[in-house]
């Protein structure tokens, strides 16, 4: 258990030494949260205060943390897998007496950590002391938190399913790209999942993206949820870790037996 | 008149190499090309799924948004064909390889940035040029000869615009080593290009006017086009402030490329 700790601990301590980078990277989040705080503003100009059962303020909030959100889950798993690859230093980690998974987890947390004080902090204070939505209390961030949990779960085994195609790709830029912009919309962190017509809203309930923004998200700005509802919501993203998780399992057998490493 | 033919030449010998060199990646660069159409159609996606819910937006159609946004993603892409070596300057910096190109006898810029030229960037012009036919069709817009060699210009002032930025924010990585993330903060504006300005308030309009000029990438411009009657003085700016802008970005990378000392290896 401590050596995992440590990989937390390392992962963390390399990503803060880029301090200029640590500025603009929160910067950019802000100026995306003005953006699209002006945009909705302009969408709803229109309508008599509520479009698709959504005021503006649960609007506003939604895509403002679904976005700090992706950039908080944001750990570069599959390209720092792939860029083992290519170099051959995936042996150094193989050699490990460690789990593979679980190390590159260990990785991907340290790096939540960096983004939790670089973009979610700052973007967290912006929306609650600037913009003021007032939607969210303190009993609905109680019962985000278990959620967060297994989002994050959930997002990491995608990331390690494009990491792990890297074994046969070598190079995932063009993979990578498609994995986040499917994911980005159709998991509700571009257009909360409301607005989608009929029939895509049903396509998406089937598809794993949405259990890592859609449901924390809603959990987060609905007024009265019952306990039913939320336990059914838990259920949903515990089956999709479990299915991803084993289903990185099978891959990482088979995907470990074609790796082809160069020198090293 | 040697001299000024002799840089095209050498353009076309460099870039050719590029691409034989490129094309053994095949599988990478047609699974690149749909990442890359699936990253810029999701905007014409969210455009679609917001008019589900309202039918106009600050006054601006669909369509018409559809003819900015394509306007945009025109603009955007000749910074990706031809200046695409913008991203790898920050590792080239901080591994000592810039240094070779202080030992050619050419234009340092036009000789770094012909290195790479990105055959990916073909999606989303082709892309771009899609939409920008359906839009003109749906508007009903007749292009006359005058018409399109002004949409030719300003499409020119536009990219002119964005590599400026562009240029400018890789720069910074002379003096601090990693430019990323500025990169990434200045590409994502080029993003924003594709709303109408008059979405924000007035503070807002002002930055993105004068500071971040990004409403001359798309939004004055394709007015021109779809409100004729309605184009301010602002608009015939565009040229001159593309222009300008480049002007100066040159004059930041030369700056930097003095200033920088090697890594010494």
């Amino acid at each position: 258990m401590k050596k995992y700790l440590m990989i937390i601990r390392n992962s963390f301590m390399s990503s803060i030494i880029y301090r200029f980078h640590f500025f603009f990277t929160s910067l950019s989040n802000v100026f995306y949260i003005i953006i699209i705080y002006f945009l909705w503003r302009a969408i709803y100009k229109g309508s008599g205060g509520s479009i698709n059962g959504m005021t503006f303020n649960q609007t506003f909030i939604y895509l403002a943390l679904a976005i700090s959100i992706f950039c908080l889950f944001k750990t570069w798993t599959d390209w720092g897998m792939s860029y083992q690859i290519i170099n051959g230093i995936i042996v150094m980690n193989l050699i490990k007496p460690m789990d593979i998974q679980l190390l590159e987890m260990c990785n991907a947390i340290g790096f939540v950590f960096y983004n939790f004080i670089t973009v979610t902090l700052p973007a967290l204070f912006i929306i609650i002391f600037i913009f003021q939505p007032g939607v969210i209390t303190v009993s609905n961030l109680m019962l985000f938190l278990l959620p967060m949990v297994l989002a994050f779960f959930i997002s990491f085994n995608i990331d390690y399913i494009i990491g792990l195609t890297s074994f046969y790709t070598e190079s995932i830029w063009g993979i990578s790209i498609a994995k986040d912009t499917i994911v980005l919309l159709l998991s509700g962190a571009l257009i909360p999942i409301n607005f989608f017509p009929e029939i895509l809203r049903k396509i998406v309930g089937f598809l794993p993206f949405q259990a890592i923004y859609h449901i924390p998200l809603t959990i987060l700005i609905s007024k009265d949820m019952s306990i039913y509802e939320y336990l059914k919501f838990l259920g949903i993203q515990l089956s999709w870790a479990i299915a991803l998780y084993a289903l990185n399992r099978f891959y990482y057998s088979r995907a470990i037996k074609v790796v082809t490493v160069n020198g090293g | 008149m040697k001299r000024f033919l002799y840089y095209p030449r050498l353009y076309t010998l460099i870039v050719s190499q590029y691409i034989k060199a490129r094309m053994q990646y095949r599988a990478d660069f047609f699974i690149s090309s749909i990442g890359i159409l699936l990253e810029s159609g999701a905007g014409f996606f969210s455009l679609w799924v917001i008019f589900h819910s309202i039918s106009k937006l600050v006054g601006w159609s669909y369509n018409e948004l559809i003819f900015i946004y394509a306007f945009s993603l025109l603009a955007i892409t000749p910074s990706q064909l031809f200046f695409d070596n913008i991203w790898h300057l920050s590792s080239h910096i901080r591994q000592g390889t810039f240094i070779k190109y202080y030992f050619r006898p050419l234009n340092m810029m036009f000789y770094y940035m012909s290195e790479v030229f990105d055959i990916k960037g073909f999606t989303k012009l082709a892309l771009g040029i899609a939409a920008f036919i359906y839009a003109s069709f749906k508007l009903g817009i007749t292009w006359t000869f005058p018409k399109f060699i002004l949409l030719l210009t300003l499409l020119f002032s536009s990219s002119l615009i964005m590599i400026s930025l562009m240029i400018m924010a890789s720069s910074t990585c002379f003096w601090t080593g990693e430019a990323s993330s500025v990169l990434i903060f200045v590409f994502k504006f080029g993003e924003y290009s594709k709303y109408p300005i008059t979405i924000f308030n007035s503070f807002f309009k002002l930055l993105f006017t004068y500071i971040i000029p990004i409403g001359f990438v798309a939004f004055y411009p394709s007015k021109f086009f779809l409100r004729p009657t309605e184009t301010n003085i602002l608009a015939y700016l565009s040229p001159v402030a593309g222009i300008l802008l480049f002007v100066l970005a040159y004059l930041v990378w030369k700056k930097g490329v003095n200033s920088w000392t090697g890594t010494g290896s």
